[in-house]
């Protein structure tokens, strides 16, 4: 052993000696001083913002249902404080559009709210009495009426927040200014909490490119003439002529490579970690872990280096290969980021719709297709977004729907436009309508109710839209002047009532043999049943334990089950009748799910994960089944069109037809792979499996420093269907720990073998 | 540990089949050693073809079935022009180049063997000390490197640098050092583990005049010491200075290998003869030999040269003189220069080419 610690102390011993090592410290240590200033101020907020609240119509609807109550009440207080026009503008939304309000509505509210929170009367002590204060807030109170008017204004921002706590976002009456130095910059437009992980995105982004490249890259260069330096003529003598190992001898040497990048890897870290510390509040200890990850990513780099210095013994040759490999791997990493970036994901089928006797299907840019047998391809149809192809991928405008109209041939959705110009106001969706007559055309056919999210076929035949607030049905608007066989049609309120008020994070099922709905919102699942009259009612409602109020998630609903399947990875089964929870599991681990569908009758249920895995569940059996799917790893789109029948889309845009009892493939619908689509299957896929994938170790940071295992563009999207980046944690740590020992090896059997 | 008088007379007489009564006496050195049982190093058959080209690969016969072996507590020379294969031969000893066939045994032990590696000190030639080190740094790292405790390289190092006269340079950085102050360091870290066997490359290169009287004085005392020396070189006068033994080397080749004086012994034994009589008298007694030289140093003092096949001619020659009452005041073995007998054997001709396409 004494030997090889030598070795490593000389690398130690040779690091110090070299001004490179110096060097790297004083850069090291500039970039870190330049960082230091910058810094998180919290600033206790006396104002709202749109941010502020979770859910303005709910807030707005519960203060003016307390105004109307007898006996003091925090609404009563503030509601008369709210002018009558804003009040009548209010009162016509939540007819018109409940669950709903234009951005301009918020932001009157919010203003009138703003000049409410500075009035020294607002507080009554009946008012706030069965109200829960926190210690700031009493400590105001105790001051009486020396309060100065920053103080009122944070004393009553502070009761309006604890009177309506559920629809505050939490961490919200702190609000977050960006420092550097003695400059304060105005506070963000976002909460603490996606501030805090904004900072820890940059975090990643620093140690991924600042270190993972370039440091990594500078790294390369500075250790690349350690490994040929042993093997000069009259070093390597001296060397091989003790008694020692040569692969020992050789494995010492990386190791002080790996040891010399170590340190210069700690102390960067270290300094990070105390700068988010002490600036940003994000003591994390996880970032430490980024020590072994940057230099495991520096480890594969230069086990490449090391082979080139064993077989050339050239620190130059060595210095080229290891940059030929770094951009072979890049360039490989980029071609396949650029193929299914333009080609494979937003050809990628998600939602396959049986329509009649031919099959649709929707692909992760929204476009519609039709399958055209004696062609075998998808054919585009019901296009509805003229933009190029390449601004629908970067920007995408999902369709709720499209769902097919048996009675009448057609197909049906709804999408919501673009927020016009900058006032942000969102318009209500447009309702498109593509007769399977007119080679299914997109017609728009007026607007959907604002904040439509999801759009059904009941069994009766009807088009069921459902909006935050309530339940709509498309009827046909016949009169005695119009004779047209195409009358207009238009979304009436079915229910229920009073209004559903859901989140914009809420999903909601169909029963496809009772119509019945599911919706889950904040934790909680609805069971939603036509009366006599064909108006939706409140069935049944229940609060699911362990589920957080803010999760996401996506339901399914056949025959007396609904499953539940949550953000953080939970499967509920509920028995729609008593919403009890039968059964509860975690089939995919933490990864959440994307699309969930149940079979007609209720037999089967199914749950696409993110992880692009299908999870299938037989209630008539009560147990998952698991299928032999050898597209498992690959399906985007599942969907039942029988009560024995599943459609499953896999490998971007192939379709396979099965029959689940007993189980075989009936039929796939797989179009010929086009140029983008042969390279990328049998040339970029099978390179980028064999070699090390170090640019994905960057998500093993990113899951460190922000506990995703997935990522989406939009911190504050909640919504699951959408397409997420898949985090593979250990999938890019065993390929390079494979692809390193496999280098290591042959150099070892190389330096074994050889003669010096 | 057993301890034996070993002369070299058998093992001369082995080599070449010279007559004992040529042997002169105090020139070959009668080395009082340490010997167990296995020779220091043992070679036989030793062949290693090096195999060169990716494209038209091309062999090379470095070593071509070279055999002989170092006697525990010898200094033995190994010597050949540039390519004759003495680095490689190193090489397969120590394990740092793999032999192509043949034996090869380091202090009995298989050539490689990390075990006698252990007893063994290594200077190779050209050899390059890590820039970053001083004398200090370079010895404790070498001296680890052979498995030496830090508490031993500390007490060991002052007294080797005094050894190879770096006594003060302890804390200096090697690329500070001359070619010369490199050779030295070279040594100590050679000597460091006090190794059983010294393989030194070319030791005295680059080393003044001084300081190679000075290696010399070192390696014989080493050898008093009971060390064995194993010297590659082609410094011919050194090699000639310093060895018991030499071999000669010669394009993978072993041509020579026995004791200095034989080495440098002629083929035909010529014999200097200083007679002291009448030129005619000393002509008459010497009429049956051919006289090779003839020249008169002294009055009444004559220098003949004979070539003399064998002793019982030598005797008559004598008996011949004396019977003719002239004085013999000298006879002398005439030899070569270890130089002449080097390019004597250098020049003979190859039985083949060493490179085979």
């Amino acid at each position: 052993m004494r030997p090889y610690l030598a070795v490593l102390k000389d690398s130690f011993r040779e690091a110090l000696a070299s001004r490179v090592l110096w060097i790297l410290m004083i850069v090291i240590t500039l970039i870190l001083l330049a960082a230091a200033p910058l810094g998180f101020k919290q600033i206790k907020a006396t104002q709202l913002r749109r941010s502020t609240v979770r859910d303005w119509p709910t807030l707005a609807a519960k203060m003016e249902e307390q105004s109307r109550t007898d006996g003091p009440s925090p609404g009563r207080q503030i509601w008369p404080r709210i002018s009558d026009p804003l009040k009548k503008a209010l009162a016509d939304s939540a007819v018109q559009s409940p669950g709903e309000l234009s951005g301009e509505l918020v932001d009157q509210f919010i203003d009138e709210l703003n000049r409410v929170i500075g009035d020294p009367a607002l507080y009554d002590a009946a008012a706030w009495e069965r109200v829960q204060v926190g210690k700031e807030a009493q400590g105001l109170l105790e001051r009486g009426p020396g309060r100065t008017g920053d103080e009122t204004a944070r004393l009553n921002r502070l009761l309006i927040e604890a009177a309506f706590k559920s629809e505050f976002r939490k961490g919200e009456s702190n609000e977050t200014a960006l420092i550097y130095a003695w400059k304060e910059s105005d506070p963000l437009p976002f909460s603490h909490e996606q501030t805090t992980q904004v900072v820890k995105l940059f975090l990643t982004q620093i140690i991924n490119w600042a270190v993972g490249v370039f440091g990594v890259f500078a790294a390369i260069l500075v250790t690349a003439s350690i490994i040929p330096q042993m093997f000069e003529p009259g070093a390597i003598d001296q060397l091989l002529s003790k008694p020692v190992s040569r692969t020992f001898l050789f494995l010492t040497k990386f190791l002080g490579g790996c040891v010399f990048i170590g340190l210069n890897a700690t102390y960067f870290i270290a300094g990070l970690w105390l700068i988010a510390g002490s600036r940003f509040g994000i003591w994390n200890a996880k970032l430490w872990l980024c020590i072994p990850i940057i230099l495991f990513l520096f480890a594969v780099y230069y086990g490449v280096s090391a082979l080139a210095a064993v077989l050339w013994r050239n620190a130059i040759v060595s210095i080229v290969l290891t940059i030929l490999f770094w951009g072979i791997s890049f360039g490989l990493w980029a071609a396949k980021g650029y193929i299914e970036g333009n080609s494979i994901n937003p050809n990628r089928l998600i939602k396959l719709i049986p329509a009649g006797k031919t099959l649709l299907a929707v692909n992760e840019i929204g476009q519609v297709q039709e399958w055209i047998p004696r062609n075998s391809t998808w054919e585009n149809v019901f296009t509805t977004d003229e933009r190029p192809r390449f601004a629908r991928i970067l920007d995408p405008r999902p369709l709720d729907g499209p769902v097919y109209d048996a009675g009448r041939d057609r197909i049906l959705a709804t999408q919501t436009p673009p927020p016009v110009g900058l006032t942000f106001l969102t318009p209500p969706p447009t309702l498109l309508v593509g007769r399977h007559a007119g080679a299914f055309n997109g017609i728009k056919a007026g607007t959907a109710p604002p904040g439509t999210f999801a759009l059904f076929a009941s069994p009766a035949g009807d088009i069921i839209a459902i909006s935050k607030g309530a339940v709509f049905r498309l009827v046909s608007e016949r009169s005695k002047k119009s004779k047209s066989k195409d009358p207009p049609e238009k979304f009436v309120r079915i229910g229920p009532e009073p209004s559903l008020r859901l989140d914009s994070s809420a999903a909601a099922a169909m029963n496809s043999d009772t119509g019945a709905i599911a919706i889950f919102n904040r934790g909680t699942v609805v069971v939603l049943a036509t009366d006599e009259s064909g108006k939706y009612v409140r069935k049944n409602q229940a609060e699911l334990a362990d589920v957080k109020d803010t999760a996401s998630a996506i339901v399914a609903f056949g025959g007396k089950t609904i499953v539940v399947a949550v953000d953080d990875g939970q499967v509920l089964m509920l028995d729609a009748d008593d919403l009890a929870v039968k059964h509860r599991m975690s089939p995919a681990g933490d990864t959440p799910p994307r699309f969930a569908a149940a079979s007609p009758g209720g037999r089967w249920f199914s749950v696409l994960f993110h992880n692009y895995r299908l999870w299938m569940f037989d209630s008539q059996q009560d147990r998952e089944v698991r299928l032999s799917l050898s597209a498992q790893g690959g399906i985007s789109g599942v969907t039942f069109n029988g009560p024995n029948s599943l459609l499953v889309a896999d490998r971007a845009n192939r379709v396979t037809h099965y029959e689940l009892d007993p189980f075989r493939d009936v039929e796939v619908r797989a179009p010929a792979l086009d140029n983008w689509e042969t390279a990328y299957y049998y040339g970029l896929v099978p390179l980028y499996t064999v070699l090390p994938k170090p640019g994905e170790l960057g998500n093993v940071v990113e899951y460190l420093l922000t506990d995703r295992s997935t990522a989406i563009g939009d911190v504050r999207s909640r919504d699951l269907s959408s397409q997420r980046k898949i985090v593979d944690i250990a999938g890019p740590i065993w390929s390079s720990l494979a692809f390193l020992a496999v280098v290591l090896g042959i150099a070892c059997l190389y330096v074994g073998q050889a003669d010096f | 540990m057993a301890r034996q008088s070993h002369g070299s007379k058998t093992s001369i007489r082995d080599i070449r089949g010279f007559p004992s009564w040529l042997r002169l006496e105090g020139v070959v050195h009668y080395n009082m050693c340490v010997m167990p049982e296995t020779p220091a190093i043992e070679v036989d058959s030793l062949r290693k073809t090096y195999r060169d080209g990716l494209f038209r690969p091309r062999q090379v016969e470095a070593l071509r079935g070279v055999s002989f072996r170092v006697e525990r507590g010898t200094i033995f020379g190994l010597l050949g022009p540039n390519g004759a294969g003495k680095t490689t031969l190193i090489k397969v000893l120590l394990g740092i180049v793999h032999k192509s066939g043949g034996m090869a045994m380091l202090m009995g032990l298989p050539a490689g063997d990390r075990r006698g590696r252990r007893s063994v000190g290594y200077l190779p030639e050209n050899h390059r000390i890590p820039r970053h080190h001083t004398a200090n740094s370079a010895l404790e790292y070498y001296g680890a490197l052979s498995g030496m405790a830090g508490r031993d390289i500390r007490k060991r190092r002052p007294e080797l640098l005094e050894l190879v006269g770096l006594g003060t340079w302890g804390k200096s950085a090697v690329k500070t050092f001359s070619k010369g102050m490199s050779q030295r360091l070279g040594l100590a870290l050679a000597l460091m583990h006090d190794p059983e066997l010294l393989v030194l490359d070319e030791p005295t290169d680059g080393v003044d005049p001084v300081g190679r009287s000075e290696m010399r004085t070192t390696l014989r005392r080493l050898a008093d010491e009971g060390k064995t020396i194993f010297i590659n070189s082609h410094l011919l006068q050194e090699i000639e200075l310093v060895c018991d033994r030499v071999a000669i080397l010669v394009k993978g080749e072993l041509r020579r290998e026995g004791s200095v004086e034989v080495i440098t012994r002629r083929q035909e034994n010529e014999l200097e003869l200083t007679l002291q009589g009448s030129e005619q008298a000393i002509r008459e007694a010497l009429a049956e030999w051919k006289i090779a030289e003839w020249s008169a140093p002294s009055p009444g003092q004559f220098l003949a040269v004979l070539k003399l096949a064998d002793q019982p001619t030598l005797d008559r020659c004598i008996d011949r003189l004396r019977s003719a009452r002239i004085g013999i005041v000298e006879l002398v073995r005439r030899r070569d220069t270890l130089e002449e007998a080097f390019l004597g054997i250098v020049k003979q001709p190859q039985p083949s080419s060493p490179f085979i396409e």
